[in-house]
């Protein structure tokens, strides 16, 4: 079994997970950006388009190498170790945060007297055992659950129609300049690095003229329509959310409001708690299996002898460790993500990468 | 003993006495004449070989031959075969073993003496069941013929529907101790090439005794045994059975077993019943909607009701919470308790009239209805609203057209019951979670059984859920589009009498 995908498997993946990311972390925030969240989720789209646009012509370069392997070729395998290494990190932080998330929504909603260790251990063996059917189940099961997903949250998002209300997205640079742009760099970086694992995990095969095989990992439109379309559901769901009256009996106080209380009786009538909650659950799930499963990828990517259960296995752990220290608090995380993410993994690449490719172009010009 | 036959009638006859147990087996006739002065033997298993057709075109020819025989010893089986029977289907044959084998099947063993090889004359006659309407694949609109147990009958049946020199029957045995004949049908050049070889390879390299049964040959060709989810539909039908070869699977066919298997399939095609394709599209897709919903029923209900019960009273409308409250003041199981034995008695209903005779099944329903609604509920011991609950889910499981997946949701559900249980709308969530994952990462026999919804292939839902007008179909998913087996790209080439818009 490979941790490789095809292209519509590694599309459906890297979308869906860009998509939850970003609305989670708009949404958890919240308390500091306010309402502008969707200015920095748009700042953030501008920012990464350079990156992207190197990665895909990073990876196009050389049609019979698969993505992950030109990274040898291109830099060092040194680099790429390290490379991996980080992008090893933010899976398994993402993944720990994910989690701590998904079990304080579990408590708060039902399973206020069940130990975190329970739940969170619980998580992590769901997502196990799916990414341990190979990543085609989990990759299709993505494509499935987006359907439903999108059926249930437009359901929710017509529901609350009368409760929009534009001005609540007034003053729009409320919070200040530098929350936002600090956010936006932050959601810049998992762009990115969305957008580079999506990248590296495509495997999709052709043949090249002479009949050899040709990887070809998803070219520069394709990406940028796709990355555009996640960019966009992210954008509606958080303007919709920011727009919400904040009608609950109390004000929203810490780092993780509003999706709770959406949950619970904030916003919604309790009919509309069912779709919602399965609309929660389930992509929350998936979103851990494709950060176990990430993570697993850049496992074996490291060490390449060990094998597919293995690499998974020790990720699980891993991550499921991360969730009961204070390394896994989302606060954490999301206060290093703009600081680290961005000039540790992104602008290394895109110097690397952008005088790499002028190299190539320059040789390729002087064969000719 | 020798594998193959000698120039010697005697010792022939012997050898073949000796394989078949005679004269143990009362049954296999052997009788001894003389052709133009030269002997011969006859053995036929009696019941399975139409006798009176050996009397008149084997027996009679032979015996009222007044020519000599003037060719060499060796060449006398054949010069029987040019000359004097009067059987349309005959072929030579020398080893032992293909000739018990075939007098076994109800062909005629013919010995001549001083020849070593003998002539399998095709006399089958048997009692058989005659065509009849299906058991268990009944529709409003279509055809009604079903399978009958006889191989030839069922290729036939297929052929009729599909006359193209391009649908192949290749029949072989397989059972090394007991052989069956198998038969695989396909559209040449329609179907997938890397699933038939797959079909193949698994059916052919089978080390088994004997395969009785389509259904035996199903558990052991499926990739994964241990999954829940069948990887090959079972059918009576041979409209079905056509429709689907037309749409590139493969049918396989066991002798004595009036089902065919279909493979590769997707888990929508074990939802499609046989008159999906038959009825008008708006019918037949709020028929599949229906199906849908009711399949999700079955399989979600009974978790969710518990789950919320359990753990999520908030979510319950107050009303029908405290009616609920009300329903199970006097009940005095807990809510888990109260729905497995619900449960185990709708399971229990179900097997009993299954395999219960015809004629005393509205016994059962009376009893079912009688005892398990009307006395249950006056006894306390289930509230009302739980016999709604597992009287919905039942009758959901009802609309599945698949009998092995409609096990397959009994059991799942079972599943999902215990996780609402226990963690609620999380873990119901989880476990479903698992089980869509678990389905999208299963193929049969090489290709994905979530197609065309994942992977999802837009240009195929007809095959799905949604189902479009006949005209708009496409080329099924499974066949190679260079296939000679055109679907029209549009309206305008199916409906030709329509006048194009200018």
């Amino acid at each position: 079994m490979s941790f490789l995908l095809n292209r519509r498997g590694a599309i459906a993946f890297g979308q869906w997970a860009l998509i939850l990311r970003l609305f989670n972390a708009i949404a958890l925030d919240g308390a500091a950006l306010g309402n502008s969240g969707w200015i920095s989720l748009l700042l953030a789209g501008i920012f990464s388009i350079p990156i992207i646009l190197m990665l895909c012509l990073l990876t196009r370069t050389q049609p019979s190498v698969r993505s992950i392997d030109i990274l040898d070729q291109a830099f060092s395998r040194v680099f790429r170790r390290i490379y991996c290494l980080f992008l090893l990190a933010f899976s398994l932080f993402d993944m720990a945060t994910n989690t701590r998330t998904l079990v304080y929504v579990t408590q708060y909603v039902a399973f206020d007297q069940s130990p975190t260790l329970l739940l969170a251990g619980f998580a992590v063996l769901i997502c196990l055992a799916a990414c341990l059917m190979g990543g085609t189940g989990v990759s299709g099961s993505v494509q499935m659950w987006s359907y439903l997903f999108m059926g249930l949250l437009g359901i929710v998002l017509i529901s609350e129609l009368e409760y929009y209300n534009p001005r609540w997205l007034l003053p729009l640079l409320g919070p200040g300049l530098d929350p936002i742009l600090n956010a936006s760099f932050s959601y810049a970086g998992m762009i990115t690095t969305s957008v580079a694992t999506w990248l590296l995990m495509d495997d999709e095969q052709g043949k090249d003229r002479t009949g050899g095989v040709s990887y070809k990992p998803t070219g520069p439109w394709l990406m940028f329509r796709n990355v555009l379309i996640a960019l966009g559901v992210s954008l509606v769901l958080v303007l919709a959310m920011s727009m919400l009256t904040p009608t609950m009996p109390k004000a929203p106080n810490g780092l993780t409001f509003r999706v709770e209380l959406m949950l619970s009786n904030g916003f919604n009538d309790t009919s509309l708690q069912l779709p919602l909650m399965i609309a929660w659950f389930i992509p929350m799930l998936l979103t851990l299996a494709y950060y176990l499963y990430t993570s697993g990828f850049f496992i074996k990517c490291l060490f390449e002898r060990l094998k597919y259960w293995v690499c998974l296995v020790i990720a699980s752990a891993l991550s499921l460790g991360l969730t009961f220290t204070s390394l896994g608090d989302r606060a954490w995380i999301d206060k290093i993500n703009g600081m680290v993410r961005l000039p540790l993994l992104t602008i290394p690449l895109l110097v690397l990468g952008t005088v790499y490719l002028i190299r190539q172009r320059r040789n390729r010009v002087a064969a000719s | 003993m020798r594998s193959e036959l000698s120039d010697s009638l005697q010792q022939n006859a012997e050898d073949m006495q000796t394989l078949l147990n005679v004269p143990e087996n009362s049954d296999i006739i052997r009788r001894d004449f003389a052709v133009s002065g030269v002997s011969a033997c006859l053995f036929y298993l009696e019941g399975m070989a139409g006798t009176a057709f050996i009397n008149q075109n084997i027996l009679y020819p032979c015996r009222a031959f007044g020519n000599a025989m003037d060719v060499e010893p060796q060449a006398r089986a054949q010069y029987l075969v040019d000359r004097v029977l009067d059987v349309a289907e005959t072929k030579l044959e020398n080893r032992l073993s293909e000739l018990t084998q075939k007098l076994l099947e109800g062909l005629t063993v013919l010995l001549v003496d001083g020849c070593s090889e003998a002539i399998l004359l095709e006399t089958r006659l048997y009692e058989r069941r005659m065509v009849s309407t299906t058991k268990s694949e009944s529709v409003v609109v279509g055809g009604q013929q079903g399978f009958v147990e006889n191989l030839r009958t069922n290729v036939t049946l297929v052929r009729r529907i599909v006359r193209s020199p391009m649908l192949i029957s290749e029949v072989f045995s397989i059972g090394k101790q007991l052989p069956t004949n198998v038969s695989i049908m396909y559209l040449k050049g329609a179907v997938n090439e890397k699933s038939l070889s797959e079909v193949r390879r698994r059916v052919r390299s089978l080390d088994v005794d004997a395969v009785p049964d389509s259904g035996h040959l199903r558990q052991l060709i499926e990739e994964r045994p241990f999954m829940l989810l069948p990887q090959t539909l079972q059918t009576e039908r041979p409209d079905r059975t056509a429709f689907l070869i037309s749409e590139g699977r493969i049918a396989i066919m066991v002798d004595n077993s009036p089902y065919a298997l279909i493979a590769p399939i997707t888990l929508f095609d074990l939802m499609r019943p046989a008159d999906d394709h038959i009825m008008r599209w708006q019918h037949a897709m709020m028929n599949r909607v229906i199906r849908l919903a009711g399949m999700m029923i079955s399989l979600i209900l009974p978790g969710l009701y518990i789950a919320l019960t359990l753990h999520h009273t908030q979510m319950i409308p107050i009303e029908l919470l405290t009616s609920i409250a009300e329903a199970r003041a006097d009940v005095p199981f807990p809510v888990m308790v109260e729905i497995l034995i619900m449960e185990f008695s709708f399971y229990l209903m179900n097997e009993a009239g299954t395999r219960m005779p015809s004629q005393i099944g509205p016994a059962l329903g009376i009893v079912g209805a009688m005892v398990l609604g009307q006395a249950a509920v006056t006894a306390n011991l289930i509230s009302p609203l739980l016999i709604i609950i597992t009287a919905l889910s039942g009758l959901g499981n009802y609309t599945i057209s698949d009998y092995s997946l409609s096990l397959t949701v009994q059991i799942l559900r079972l599943g999902l019951l215990i996780a609402g249980a226990m963690l609620g709308l999380y873990g119901l969530t989880a476990l479903l979670f698992v089980y869509v994952c678990s389905a999208c990462a299963t193929r049969s026999f090489g290709q994905p059984y979530m197609a065309p919804v994942a992977p999802w292939r837009p240009k195929n839902t007809h095959e799905a859920v949604m189902r479009q007008p006949m005209w708009k179909w496409k080329l099924p998913y499974l066949v190679d589009e260079n296939s000679w087996l055109k679907r029209t790209p549009d309206g305008d080439t199916m409906r030709t009498w329509e006048e194009k818009k200018q």
